[in-house]
């Protein structure tokens, strides 16, 4: 249940930005997260309905995933990794991480 | 631009000439925007941000003050208290050895630590199933190791939750013992990919349990290319020697290393 601690964050986050961007409500909240962050979107969605601010009660929360990129160990091919052990598509060998995966980052919000 | 009236659009219906040959004043209510209307505000910040803030702050402390730093983490009852009285036992008389303990409740671990001759300082976590780098820091202030101590990071038995949180650590140490099953790098990936050392405990048991010690270090080695694998049973004391030079020698290296900021700097 660290996803209670995260959504703890992303509120902390939004009340600080609601003063530097200046609003009073929020309307949606649009949330990248990594395929290999260890996160949870269903903890995550409850852990953040019981942390809700009066900034947030009636905030949408829209979770985008987003893949890490991996390459096959057997025949190079670069592909998209939504687990760690993805096995390559086109040869069936094992994919080794190269890049991404565990962004858990607020990339906007829909205010008011 | 409103959707249900088409106000503002050109050649819309609004902007007409009624058939029955003359204009009038078009009337209509305008809707009032200003006062509801959304916009979107661009954020960017992922969050762990905060925790990686404090984590290099950790690491920096550390660097300056030459403090070799090991988190171990690991499910509860893997063996993390019982292999770290042994390695204070061993590295005591050489090394100042300080222990940051986060558990739920209680301070039995912390009093184990310190009758073996640590210094020693407990967090308890209360809700919390992980230690982040801010609890760290505090825990920090409170103990004030030596320079060139030696500090070792007890994580809340959990093999998911501590995973993410970087408490600025030098090295990461995952415990899995052999009555857990050799599958259980593959159950929980996250954190053996993210261990500097696997540590498999409780290695006296084997005789007696279907634990296939090939299969699990192949198993570590999907997950992790480059982690250290290193057996022993903290119990009997076999495998001790060769773990404590290890983590001997990666202790020279990093104090080596930050000597050699100290220059440049």
């Amino acid at each position: 249940m660290h996803e209670l601690s995260l959504a703890s964050e992303m509120v902390r986050i939004v009340q600080e930005q609601s003063v530097s961007q200046k609003f009073s409500e929020v309307k949606r909240i649009h949330l990248l997260l990594g395929s290999l962050s260890c996160v949870s979107d269903e903890a995550f969605r409850f852990a953040f309905d019981a942390v809700r601010t009066p900034l947030l009660e009636e905030a949408e929360l829209r979770i985008e995933k987003i893949p890490a990129t991996g390459q096959c160990t057997g025949c190079g091919a670069c592909a998209k990794m939504w687990h760690r052990l993805e096995r390559c598509e086109s040869c069936g060998a094992e994919m080794l991480l190269s890049d991404g995966g565990d962004e858990i980052r607020i990339r906007e919000l829909e205010v008011c | 631009m409103c959707g249900t009236c088409g106000c503002g659009q050109p050649d819309s219906k609004q902007d007409h000439e009624h058939r029955h040959g003359h204009q009038h004043e078009h009337q209509h209510e305008h809707h009032h925007h200003g006062e509801t209307e959304s916009r979107r505000v661009s954020v960017e910040m992922d969050l762990l941000d905060q925790n990686r803030a404090y984590a290099s702050k950790n690491r920096g402390y550390f660097n300056q003050h030459h403090i070799f730093t090991l988190n171990m983490v690991s499910s509860p009852g893997s063996g993390k208290t019982t292999l770290l009285v042994a390695m204070i036992r061993a590295l005591v008389d050489r090394v100042e050895v300080n222990v940051i303990e986060g558990d739920q409740q209680t301070s039995l671990d912390a009093e184990r630590i310190s009758e073996a001759g640590a210094r020693a300082h407990q967090i308890n976590t209360g809700q919390m199933c992980h230690l982040d780098a801010h609890m760290v820091g505090h825990a920090l202030e409170v103990l004030a190791p030596a320079d060139n101590a030696f500090l070792v990071i007890e994580n809340v038995g959990n093999l998911i939750c501590p995973a993410a949180f970087d408490l600025g650590e030098q090295l990461r140490a995952v415990l899995l013992s052999v009555t857990e099953g050799e599958d259980k790098p593959l159950k929980y990936p996250d954190m053996f990919a993210s261990a500097s050392v696997v540590v498999i405990n409780k290695c006296d048991l084997l005789p007696y349990l279907d634990f296939d010690l090939h299969r699990c270090r192949e198993n570590i080695r999907r997950i992790n290319s480059d982690a250290e694998i290193v057996e022993l049973s903290a119990t009997t004391g076999a495998g001790m020697d060769a773990w404590l030079q290890w983590l001997n020698g990666e202790r020279d290296r990093f104090t080596t290393t930050a000597t050699e900021q100290d220059v440049e700097a």
